[in-house]
């Protein structure tokens, strides 16, 4: 189908009918997109052709790819569904609000928030363990093979193996958003009250807050190798350099182009390149090696615009560019490294 | 009287009730009264409190609260983050919704639910708080509102109360005239303000308490008419209403001082404040209104005809009527008043 796009970069584009919320990169060279009305659909990325889709009975708030590739968990307002694409619903298990949903590396469990428990999911489908931390639970991370719990208040590392209470890592505010390192020496939260705050694991110690922003922030995103965090608040995007010490006493990347609030964020492959997309309809791509700290940098790239805002970016791979907007667009293009 | 002014851009946010009241005071009733009436509005409603509503065309979503301490130096700003993901949910769907309604359960404080919409700039820009409606049962409130709590534990009923824009006073075919007028006393002697509507069956004209801007800037003050109705005092009644009124032009930095001095240090206890005021030299009148510290103030109408007359209202706790005078006076002009 066409849809009027400003931009000569795009190679394909898909209508939904509802406002996509997120683009989920999978194998196979698919894309799941969630709508946010309950729509589930998978979506070739060398065609822009659907695959599969099917419709869920609320909104999705959270979604991942199993590593193998072959089941996908959505997180909605009511609990966790996990899907395979082509065959349907493997199994539903409600239990509250579902905003975090992190698979295992190993592939053999899955993670999720259900309202103020955090749960594992087995093999079989059904709960293997679960504990329940003071608040609605905002992020979820495997660090090896324990798990980080972010809520309001702080993040709960807890050992599942072990019958023993989480290590806490105290913050007094509402964290809404949960990053960390491909190492797992850091882990990052956005928070409501417009801030970041960073830990370094296992170092009591080592935390700092990163005041200044203009919004809450709610998207974080490391880099591939883990030296730099990219998050959202506002109108730009600040880059941290994790590299050494960590940022604490250094000044950040400010990377500009939008004129509203960023929204989504995603590294390209090789880590060298950041797409955000913004309310105001923007999607653009910055080369991080050209941005210095302390200066504005502007965008290299602006991929496409559109008149409703962009709501999901991601990459696919080092050049190809997948972007989303609430009118239900999605839009996909190559961009030479 | 303010005329309220047509902004040129016209509010096209949708409009927020929120339902208070004790358990069994008829907040369900008045609920489903509004669901059922004939008035093609399409509305969502947030539960705090599992109620009876079984209505098809609205979407009910229940929520447990969830009080987030905010971390900006104030140590009275609370939001609710159960409604601030909620909301944040419901306005990305794609049918979208004329009006919500936010029933709390019995014992909730509604000052966190208020300041969800001052301090939140996605709710912000998409949502209006429109006013709290409190639902009183006529036989059994001055009960509730008599009753002596420990020391540092809040009447709710009380609270309730004095944040309300509307009463509604249902469950009057129960009492009789005498204990009515008690009541009604009573309830103007914590907010002398408050528009009551005596009802029967929760059986108020939907008019009266949806979109009714009490928020609204340009209204504020607009429909008051109890303006100067002295609290009298009963009991040892710590929840009173001041309202100040008096000619002479204001000194906007010695009036930026004294509010700003006044929400700092008695911002706990001073619930709700309003205010139009006649600023020295300016043409247009400035209102303002605040929860607890947070505020919000802009310029209105121009005075035009009418007399420029300063009026303003404070809703709290232990509140020195003398005091509050004085210091306002020493804020207008020096020799104006």
């Amino acid at each position: 189908m066409t849809v009027a796009i400003a931009d000569a970069l795009v190679d394909w584009t898909h209508a939904t009918n509802e406002s996509v919320v997120a683009l989920h990169v999978g194998g196979l060279d698919t894309v799941a997109i969630l709508g946010a009305d309950g729509l589930v659909r998978v979506v070739d990325l060398s065609s822009g052709g659907s695959i599969w889709e099917m419709h869920l009975p609320e909104g999705p708030l959270a979604a991942a790819w199993s590593p193998d590739g072959s089941r996908l968990a959505v997180g909605t307002t009511h609990g966790v569904h996990i899907l395979k694409p082509g065959v349907g619903v493997l199994a539903t298990i409600e239990g509250g609000w579902c905003a975090a949903v992190a698979w295992r590396p190993d592939g053999q469990a899955l993670a999720a928030g259900l309202g103020r428990r955090a749960v594992i999911v087995g093999d079989g489908m059904v709960i293997t363990w679960s504990a329940t931390v003071a608040s609605t639970v905002t992020g979820l991370a495997w660090l090896d093979r324990s798990l980080a719990v972010s809520a309001y208040g702080g993040i709960s590392l807890f050992d599942p193996t072990r019958d023993r209470p989480p290590k806490v890592m105290s913050f007094k505010g509402s964290l809404l958003v949960l990053a960390v390192t491909p190492d797992g020496r850091w882990v990052a939260t956005g928070n409501q009250d417009a801030s970041l705050h960073a830990w370094r694991v296992g170092r009591s110690d080592d935390e700092l807050t990163m005041q200044g922003y203009a919004a809450k922030v709610t998207a974080l995103a490391f880099s591939p190798t883990g030296r730099f965090l990219a998050s959202n608040g506002g109108s730009e995007v600040t880059l941290w350099d994790f590299s050494g010490k960590g940022p604490s006493g250094t000044t950040p990347r400010i990377l500009s182009g939008c004129t509203d609030l960023v929204g989504s964020l995603a590294w390209s492959a090789d880590g060298e390149r950041l797409a955000a997309a913004s309310r105001d309809g923007r999607v653009v791509v910055w080369r991080v090696d050209s941005a210095l700290p302390g200066r504005p940098c502007p965008a290299t790239t602006q991929f496409s615009r559109r008149a409703d805002g962009a709501t999901a970016v991601a990459w696919v791979g080092r050049e190809r560019l997948l972007a989303a907007w609430s009118d239900g667009t999605l839009a996909l293009g190559t961009l030479p490294a | 009287m303010v005329e309220a002014t047509q902004d040129p851009s016209v509010d096209t946010r949708v409009p927020v009730t929120v339902l208070t009241g004790f358990l069994g005071a008829g907040k369900t009733t008045l609920l489903n009264r509004i669901l059922t009436e004939n008035h093609n509005l399409r509305i969502a409603v947030i539960e705090n409190e599992f109620g009876e509503i079984g209505i098809d065309d609205a979407l009910v979503i229940d929520a447990e609260e969830e009080i987030f301490e905010m971390n900006n130096g104030c140590i009275c700003c609370t939001v609710r983050g159960d409604l601030i993901r909620i909301l944040g949910v419901l306005m990305r769907r794609r049918d979208k919704f004329d009006q919500i309604l936010i029933e709390t359960t019995g014992l909730a404080d509604p000052a966190p639910v208020a300041q969800t919409f001052f301090v939140d700039d996605e709710i912000k820009e998409l949502l209006r708080l429109d006013s709290i409606v409190t639902v009183v049962d006529a036989k059994h409130a001055l009960a509730h509102l008599d009753e002596v709590k420990p020391i540092g534990v809040e009447n709710e009923a009380v609270e309730q109360v004095a944040f309300a824009d509307r009463i509604v006073l249902n469950k009057t075919d129960l009492v009789d005239a005498e204990s009515l007028d008690a009541l009604t006393r009573r309830l103007r002697s914590i907010n002398a303000q408050v528009q009551i509507l005596p009802a029967v069956h929760a059986d108020v004209a939907l008019s009266e308490i949806l979109d009714v801007g009490a928020f609204d800037l340009q209204r504020v003050l607009a429909d008051e008419p109890n303006f100067l109705q002295d609290s009298d005092h009963q009991h040892d009644q710590t929840v009173t209403s001041v309202g100040i009124e008096c000619s002479g032009d204001v000194d906007v930095e010695l009036l930026n001082a004294w509010l700003g001095r006044l929400l700092v240090e008695r911002g706990v206890d001073i619930f709700r404040s309003k205010g139009i005021l006649s600023m020295a030299g300016e043409e247009r009148k400035y209102v303002f209104q605040g929860v607890h510290m947070l505020f919000d103030g802009d310029f209105g109408a121009p005075w035009g005809s009418d007399k420029r007359l300063n009026r303003l209202v404070f809703i709290g706790r232990n509140l020195d009527r003398a005091e509050l005078n004085a210091d306002f006076s020493a804020c207008l002009v020096s020799g104006a008043a």
